[in-house]
């Protein structure tokens, strides 16, 4: 029994990582309609740039002084994928003009590249900030810095919910997901959304970086399974919303760690993928996905 | 272009297609190989047009129609019997230089190999192309001169040709290697490989290294495991200088495990790669033939960071050892979340009896006893660490600083271990190619398969890889020695625990990392290493870890015993 729980709560703790990367996939799907496929190297630059300034070795900084550090640099690289990637195509229809498949995977190439010839190929490690719960190095098997992926990803998603459902701010970004031409036309600057949009997944992206860099080794590819099994993740749970990226993120997880708990261990990104088909199979839209009707 | 960085190789089109004149080349080149009676099928022309049609650039098709007749089950030696069945490039590298191709993994969870072939390939390149090959001068106690070797004013071989690495990464994909191996041929004719990347490698490239008759030498790969390897089979272009997994695993589970170690019950994690499953076949047939089993057989993802569910299924049958087959990243979270069960590794009467769970690990080669794991896993490694390598390339002992030196001179760190392979494997070229007089395949290989223990080909192994016409690996079982993880502040043992001369006087304090340990494979090492091993390492105690008992009827006035309490 043991053993179940301690897989259950490691399917939260990964889903807690696919999670907050899903929410980020899914607020830039909302007002853009495209799927940026950086957005795991966001997560990965955000990761090195906390190493460098948590490290002893470089600018051996606080971890609070650090992390905001890292979520800065989230958010600029983030900014810096829009401008590179989507900008440069103008006012486009992502249905058919499918340019931005190739851009935000070429970005996604560019940032490993970069980042494997900047920081080389050595992995790199990260101390978890919180090390003991009590007096104890685990609980459950599971480390703390687990529980804290676990705490953070929950709690950051309800916050984006409320955010996103309670404040003008969020009702802008829903207009604009709604129906970009008339938000514009009701007066919501629906190209500061877009760029609003790149921004909070950049902070996700670095928040996710954090929270990872001390469980899996920091290395330039770091992101680039993660990302896609949070986009998987935002799909299956049904992309567009943060309430269903989060149960996509958490769903993703479970099957993961109950797969290993079931003896299938080498078969689990085979099992994830299998997840997203059956999904798609049974509801094309994802879990908590509604189906979008289109007005001619 | 020397020593030009590595680059990612993708299947097709690889880059720049070419200008009209160069895949006007191509063509001209394919257009030769047409007309020296390559007569197939499916003949280049319709292969091409047929390219054509799927959308394929002329010089990817260019590349890819060797692979396309291995893909369909035919050689060329069955297409062509009187041509002699190859695809012959030929003639000479440009101008004055011979380019030698290297395969490896520069990227991604493995980049930390790419790292150690570059050091190794590219100093050894380097020194030949300054101080041309060793003369063989050897000092007094008969290691390799370097002062001697430092001092010759005449680089290059071949009457000066220089020599340059053309390195590709594989990209963890056994399929992208063999695209990286056409364009190595086609493009820069390469006179040699090096295979330094994912065994599936070889494996892949095989057949194709055969059909272009390029002589190859695995530096890191393992075709002898699976008896791939000549005269085994009709490869005749491949030669292995890799300690290979069976040798590793018979002398850990037999020599080391059981018989020094005493220990009964054995679980396995390992990787879902070649590496994973070859290592869970050998171990289980090597405890079939000791008449034990494995009580736990689990796997997981290259990758994965979280191995707690495998490892505590494992620990339901209580192992006493804990054979751990993956990468050094990869093994180093299995480690990690052994210390997530609180069941790391504290001494051999805890392992083999208990109270807990508390397994001593036995790992591949290529995680456990590479630094980059050391330092990766942390405090989750402990001290007693197990894997396996071979007798070579031993910078901690005085006879071999000097080569230590030239290494951080040109790198400005000291070598991690495991450089010497890619190395070895350059100066093996170099020398095959000036006992060649050229870089002819044929003789080429005729002169690898007469290397001699004589001449110092080798920079950096104490022990100089030999091969012969019927032995194209280039170790025997005898020079397996095992590889522990040290770590500076171990646990008090008693008896008093002795990280051997070596550390001491090589190692700062709190130095973590790998290194040989010898004691239980001593008898192989010295019907094998007689002075090496007698004289040197046996005397001076190096690699004896914990093991001197003082015994005045002993030739050194000591014995080795297995009372440690540590390994």
């Amino acid at each position: 029994m043991a053993r179940f729980i301690a897989a259950v709560l490691s399917g939260f703790a990964s889903g807690g990582i696919y999670s907050l990367l899903a929410i980020a996939f899914s607020i830039i799907y909302m007002t853009t309609r495209v799927i940026n496929f950086a957005q795991g190297d966001v997560m990965m630059v955000a990761a090195y740039v906390y190493f460098l300034a948590v490290s002893k070795s470089y600018l051996g900084l606080p971890w609070p002084a650090a992390l905001l550090i890292a979520l800065i640099a989230g958010a600029i690289v983030a900014m810096i994928v829009y401008i590179v990637a989507l900008a440069p195509l103008g006012k486009f229809d992502p249905n058919t003009n499918i340019g931005w498949i190739l851009t935000t995977l070429a970005v996604s190439l560019i940032l490993v590249e970069l980042a494997r010839l900047v920081f080389g190929e050595q992995q790199k490690t990260v101390a978890p900030v919180i090390k003991r719960i009590g007096s104890k190095k685990t609980l459950f098997q599971l480390t703390p810095q687990q529980y804290l992926v676990i705490v953070i990803g929950i709690v950051l998603a309800l916050i984006l919910e409320v955010l996103h459902s309670k404040t003008q701010l969020g009702r802008a970004l829903r207009a604009t997901a709604h129906d970009k031409a008339t938000a514009s036309l009701m007066g919501i600057d629906t190209n500061f959304m877009v760029r609003y949009s790149f921004l909070i997944a950049g902070v996700l992206a670095g928040v996710a970086g954090w929270l990872l860099a001390p469980i899996i080794f920091v290395s330039s590819n770091m992101g680039t399974l993660v990302g896609l099994k949070a986009f998987i993740a935002a799909v299956v749970g049904g992309i567009g919303s943060t309430r269903a990226a989060l149960v996509g993120g958490m769903t993703i997880g479970m099957v993961e760690q109950l797969s290993i708990y079931g003896g299938a261990g080498e078969w689990t990104n085979a099992l994830v993928f299998i997840t997203l088909i059956v999904i798609l199979l049974v509801r094309p839209t994802g879990l908590l996905g509604e189906a979008l009707i289109e007005k001619v | 272009m020397s020593d030009e960085e590595p680059i990612r190789s993708f299947e097709f089109p690889r880059r720049w297609p070419g200008l009209p004149w160069q895949r006007r080349r191509i063509e001209e080149q394919m257009e030769e190989l047409s007309a020296s009676g390559l007569d197939t099928p499916m003949n280049r022309r319709e292969f091409l047009d047929a390219s054509k049609k799927m959308g394929l650039s002329v010089a990817a098709t260019a590349w890819l129609y060797p692979a396309f007749l291995a893909a369909c089950g035919r050689t060329a030696e069955q297409q062509t019997p009187y041509s002699g069945g190859r695809f012959d490039v030929g003639g000479e590298s440009g101008g004055e230089t011979i380019n030698i191709g290297v395969i490896s993994i520069y990227s991604g969870v493995g980049a930390f190999v790419g790292k150690l072939v570059d050091h190794g390939a590219v100093l050894a390149v380097d020194q030949i192309n300054k101080h041309g090959l060793p003369t063989g001068k050897k000092t007094p106690e008969g290691f390799p001169d370097f002062d001697a070797y430092q001092k010759q004013t005449t680089g290059g071989i071949l009457g000066g040709k220089r020599i340059n690495l053309i390195k590709r990464d594989d990209n963890l994909s056994a399929q992208v290697a063999v695209s990286a191996l056409q364009e190595m041929v086609t493009r820069y004719r390469i006179k040699g490989l090096i295979f330094a990347g994912l065994y599936d490698d070889i494996y892949a490239c095989k057949k194709l290294a055969q059909q272009y008759n390029i002589p190859c030498i695995a530096a890191y790969g393992d075709l002898y495991s699976v008896d791939q390897l000549y005269p085994k089979t009709d490869y005749k272009q491949l030669f292995q200088m890799f300690p290979p997994d069976v040798w590793g695993i018979e002398i850990m589970l037999e020599e080391y495990a059981t018989k020094d170690r005493g220990y009964k019950t054995f679980g396995y994690l390992g990787d879902n790669t070649a590496v994973g499953a070859q290592g869970k076949r050998l171990i289980g047939e090597t405890l079939a033939k000791l008449g034990l089993h494995l009580s736990s057989a689990e796997q997981y993802n290259v990758g994965d960071v979280d191995m707690t569910a495998q490892l505590s299924r494992a620990a339901g049958g209580k192992p006493n050892v804990q054979l751990i087959w993956g990468i050094a990243g990869d093994t180093a979270h299995a480690l990690e979340s052994l210390q997530r069960l609180d069941a790391n590794y504290k001494d051999h009467e805890t392992a083999l009896h208990g109270p807990g769970w508390h397994p001593q690990i036995i790992g591949f080669e290529g995680g456990a006893a590479e630094r980059t794991f050391a330092v990766l896993a942390g405090e989750a490694a402990r001290t007693g660490t197990m894997s396996y390598w071979y007798q070579g390339g031993i910078g901690y002992i005085p006879q071999f600083q000097k080569a230590v030196d030239i290494f951080k001179q040109h790198f400005g760190t000291k070598p991690t271990g495991g450089e010497n392979n890619p190395a070895d494997a350059v100066f093996l070229f170099a020398h095959a190619f000036e006992q060649a007089k050229g870089t002819d395949a044929d003789k080429v290989i005729a002169a690898l398969e007469n290397t001699s223990n004589e001449g110092g080909i080798n920079f950096s192994s104490i022990a100089p890889h030999t091969f012969s016409a019927d032995r194209h690996i280039s170790l025997e079982k005898d020079d397996m020695v095992g590889i522990t993880l040290e770590r500076g502040a171990a646990a008090p043992t008693n008896p008093a625990y002795d990280i051997g001369t070596e550390f001491k006087q090589f190692f700062s304090p709190g130095y973590v990392g790998p290194t040989q340990f010898m004691r239980f494979n001593q008898e192989g090492l010295m019907r094998k290493h007689k002075d090496l091993y007698g004289e040197i390492m046996l005397k001076n105690g190096y690699g004896t870890q914990c093991t001197k008992v003082p015994d005045s009827r002993a030739p050194y006035g000591f014995k080795l015993t297995n009372a440690c309490k540590i390994h």
